[in-house]
């Protein structure tokens, strides 16, 4: 069986061949690419050039359900599933079995019994066809995924991070899923950030970095500091601003000793004054969960955290606010910007609702902090939905500046803005420590949690992996955030 | 490799400590909950209880012949409206236009029998297809155009009532003989026929939702469109089968209606207020709001509280204002215990509530045969 494809754009003339019971694994960088060869090969995007052939026949999909037919299934991260339905109406869902021919009633029965022999022959027991998704585990949710991957008798699957969302013993029951499913001749491209995954599972492994092929190697080949540096190797292209010689580091200014809850377990840790720490780690591994526990968005079940040495409680993000914290939220237009609104409602939102009596005097002052930002609009009547993602992201930053913060909490401060507009951020950061707030960023681009921080902590699956000095290395970070071996960098 | 891996030292190992801690932040395993369909049917036995113990102080017989055929009676207009709406919610949507298909229905069938039972049979069809018709284009407009249900009924609801309003004053035509006498009729002087007629319909409806295609994919639209629509399911269909379904059986209702007022009136169905009594009915019965979970029995069990809770009212002279009051009230908390029910958690990562789940033991070795 070949599989030849040759991609564009986002992607470039990519080749890559599965062999019946090969576990093929595909890594690479946040945006390298990955995804969107996934969904090319899922039948979400359509290829603008190039081939895919399953078992020597030439197939082109523009449906899910297509590929699905032509024995290619794919597990997305995020998965997709009918909470309100049972294990067996969601796998068979589109194509329930039917009694006495095509106008027939639904054979329930054959349903259930055809979702446990599924089940069984994935080594699964405890399933029950009839249970609720919505009362399974994360874990049991992505078999119940898997299954219906299987049940298209695929030939390929693809399973992108499967194990984000799994606890250390469940990975376990994972890989011998996987197991059985190479021993009956099926094909898995496996993507995942965790190189020990891959090297426990995969036979090859491809290689991408910003949408370029890179390598594909024998596992065997290669070692895990070797596939690192072929992932991340690349020219620094970004500017920097440099530290500023005038700023002091001052006193402990946001202290977290034991934070655990739901989302992040045990987190210690200090931000001074005038300092930047960066917060670098997969996705999925409660970097944003900690930024939101730390703004009352989550309750903090267990340590303590401390704001200028006073104890801090926070149980609503109203809450974090008034205690002068401000939080660049990740996702811009679903949590930061009410996009039909003008830039000046959107930038003086926060001080409306939670610091009213200076509402006026913010008014007052925000044409200064838009133009010092440099925000490109007719005016601050615009709608910001209208404005580019830069521009956006000046105004969430002016809503937060209205407040006089005295931490600053940004996820993902640069997604998806232009190289001008991050060039602002990242001086607008320096102007902050200037003024003696604390910044605590996290973000994906290992470059700029790099270039920027005074410190950097790594998050593995919600906890803090470890601390790195200023300008560690990119290897560094990411093999401490992915659990790989490296000699002597570890903190 | 991998092996060696595992034993770098920079892996944290968890303390003790952090161990124990985490255990007990643990929350205890998810209390046993009661599927909210028969947690309805328990709160109506509590009503039907209390109901009875209510009107036994008023110095009459809650369960006498004609007190169970009242509130049977009461209950099938609305029941039948609200299987209807049942289906429109499960799938998503939602219809504001009842009361108005209700009275249109009223009067085309009157006008149509005149009185007359050789008129009877054809009036019958003309005041269902019209009512067909009306569904098709509501579900054409939710399903095709994408106008929430909300704002497709309310427009086409409007419709109906400026048209009901211009061309008919007071009432019109009338029922015929036969149809006044079903109205009359039932089994043993208890059950009416038109209960029957309810309960025909709720199981049809029911059995098509457990059991063909369609209504699995009523549920799995009203779930998630976008899941329904990468699994390959056409989201089109069910939308459309949901509303038409929903404007026949409130034909229907009218028609039941119909046989007890004997004249047919353009206002019969917003002075019932179907609309908003039926949507609460479904809410009551345990169907969310936004789709995709929901039953027809719960909305019997809705409809049934609604009706006993009427009746004993009735029976106690309950200023009718009060009446609102109660209702009202039910309604909200009944909406109240739901949410509380099913808030939607992040599964959290640490302090999983659920056992794992078994690996099995025999991992790959024994079950080699499987492959065959």
């Amino acid at each position: 069986m070949t599989k030849s494809f040759f991609g564009n754009t986002v992607l470039a003339d990519l080749d890559l061949t599965l062999q019946p019971g090969e576990v093929h694994g595909l890594v690479g960088e946040n945006g390298a690419g990955k995804s969107t060869l996934m969904k090319m090969l899922a039948g979400v995007y359509t290829p603008d050039s190039g081939t895919i052939e399953v078992a020597g026949e030439q197939v082109s999909f523009s449906h899910p359900v297509q590929a699905q037919r032509a024995g290619v299934s794919t597990v997305f991260q995020e998965f997709n599933l009918l909470l309100e339905r049972t294990i067996a109406e969601n796998i068979w869902l589109g194509r329930e079995p039917r009694r006495f021919g095509k106008a027939g009633p639904v054979d329930t029965a054959r349903m259930r019994r055809d979702t446990e022999e599924l089940l069984e022959g994935l080594g699964v027991s405890g399933l029950r066809a009839g249970a609720l998704v919505r009362s399974l585990s994360v874990a049991e949710q992505q078999i119940v995924e898997i299954a219906k991957a299987v049940s298209f008798d695929a030939k390929v699957i693809q399973m992108d991070e499967p194990t984000a969302a799994l606890a250390d013993h469940e990975v376990e029951l994972l890989y011998s899923i996987i197991r059985r499913l190479t021993d009956r001749g099926v094909a898995i491209v496996y993507v995942s950030h965790r190189l020990k995954e891959i090297f426990d599972l995969c036979a090859t492994i491809t290689i991408l970095k910003d949408g370029q092929h890179v390598a594909t190697r024998p596992a065997a080949e290669l070692t895990e500091s070797e596939l690192v540096r072929l992932m991340v190797g690349r020219p620094l292209t970004t500017y920097f601003p440099e530290k500023p010689a005038d700023v002091t580091v001052g006193d402990v200014r946001l202290a977290l000793s034991g934070v655990g809850n739901g989302y992040v377990d045990d987190v210690s840790l200090e931000v001074r004054s005038g300092e930047i720490v960066g917060i670098a780690g997969l996705q999925g591994s409660g970097r944003t969960e900690l930024l939101e526990t730390i703004f009352g968005v989550h309750p903090v079940a267990r340590g303590s955290i401390a704001l200028d040495g006073a104890p801090l409680k926070v149980s609503s993000p109203r809450q974090g606010v008034r205690a002068r914290l401000a939080f660049i939220t990740e996702d811009r237009k679903a949590k930061g910007l009410a996009l039909n609104q003008s830039i000046l409602d959107n930038a003086l939102g926060v001080v409306r609702s939670v610091f009213p009596r200076r509402t006026s005097q913010a008014r007052k002052d925000m044409p200064g902090v838009l133009s010092n930002l440099e925000v490109a609009a007719a005016s601050m009547g615009q709608e910001v939905q209208f404005l580019s993602g830069g521009n956006q992201q000046k105004v969430v930053l002016a809503r937060w500046l209205s407040i006089d913060p005295l931490v600053v909490l940004m996820d993902e401060p640069t997604r998806g803005i232009d190289v001008g507009a991050k060039h602002r951020v990242y001086e607008l950061m320096r102007e902050l420590t200037r003024l003696g707030v604390a910044v605590l960023m996290v973000s994906s681009e290992l470059p700029e949690v790099i270039g920027m921080s005074d410190r950097i902590l790594v998050m593995r699956d919600g906890t803090l992996a470890g601390e790195l000095p200023a300008g560690a290395s990119e290897e560094a970070v990411l093999a401490m955030a992915t659990g790989a071996a490296t000699e002597g960098e570890a903190a | 490799m991998s092996a060696t891996t595992d034993q770098i030292p920079e892996a944290p190992v968890e303390s003790q400590e952090s161990v124990r801690r985490r255990r007990a932040a643990r929350p205890k395993g998810p209390r046993k909950q009661l599927d909210s369909t028969t947690l309805i049917y328990l709160v109506l036995i509590v009503v039907v209880a209390a109901s009875a113990v209510l009107t036994g102080i008023e110095g009459r017989n809650f369960f006498s012949q004609g007190n169970v055929w009242a509130v049977l009676t009461a209950m099938s207009v609305l029941g039948l409206i609200a299987i209807g709406q049942t289906l429109v919610i499960l799938v998503g949507s939602l219809d504001l236009s009842v009361p108005y298909v209700v009275s249109l229905a009223t009067v085309i069938a009157a006008g149509g029998m005149m009185g007359l039972d050789s008129n009877i049979s054809a009036a019958v069809v003309n005041t269902l297809a019209l009512c067909a018709v009306i569904g098709l284009v509501m579900g054409l407009l939710v399903s095709l155009l994408h106008v929430h249900g909300f704002i497709a009924s309310l427009g086409i609801g409007l419709v109906v009532s400026g048209y009901l309003g211009t061309n008919y004053q007071g009432s019109h035509g009338a029922a015929a003989p036969d149809l006044r006498l079903l109205g009359r009729s039932g089994i043993a002087g208890w059950i009416p026929t038109a209960f029957i007629v309810l309960l025909v319909c709720a199981i049809l409806v029911t059995l098509m939702l457990r059991y063909t295609r369609l209504g699995h994919h009523v549920y799995a639209i009203g779930g998630n469109r976008d899941v329904a629509r990468m699994s390959g399911v056409r989201t089109a269909t069910p939308v459309i089968v949901a509303h038409v379904l929903c404007s026949v059986l409130a034909g229907m209702a009218a028609l039941l209606l119909l046989s007890r007022t004997g004249v047919g009136s353009p206002t019969i169905g917003s002075q019932g207020r179907y609309d908003l009594l039926s949507i609460a009915a479904v809410v009551l019965g345990g169907t969310l709001l936004a789709g995709g979970k929901g039953s027809v029995v719960g909305t019997i069990g809705g409809v049934a509280i609604f009706a006993v809770l009427d009746n004993v009212m009735g029976v106690m002279q309950v200023n009718p204002f009060l009446k609102d009051f109660v209702r009202g009230l039910v309604i909200v908390l009944a909406v109240a215990v739901y949410a509380r029910r099913s808030v939607v958690r992040r599964p959290p990562r640490f302090g999983a509530s659920r056992p794992v789940l078994p690996v099995p033991s025999s991992m790959g070795t024994s079950t080699k045969g499987d492959q065959a």
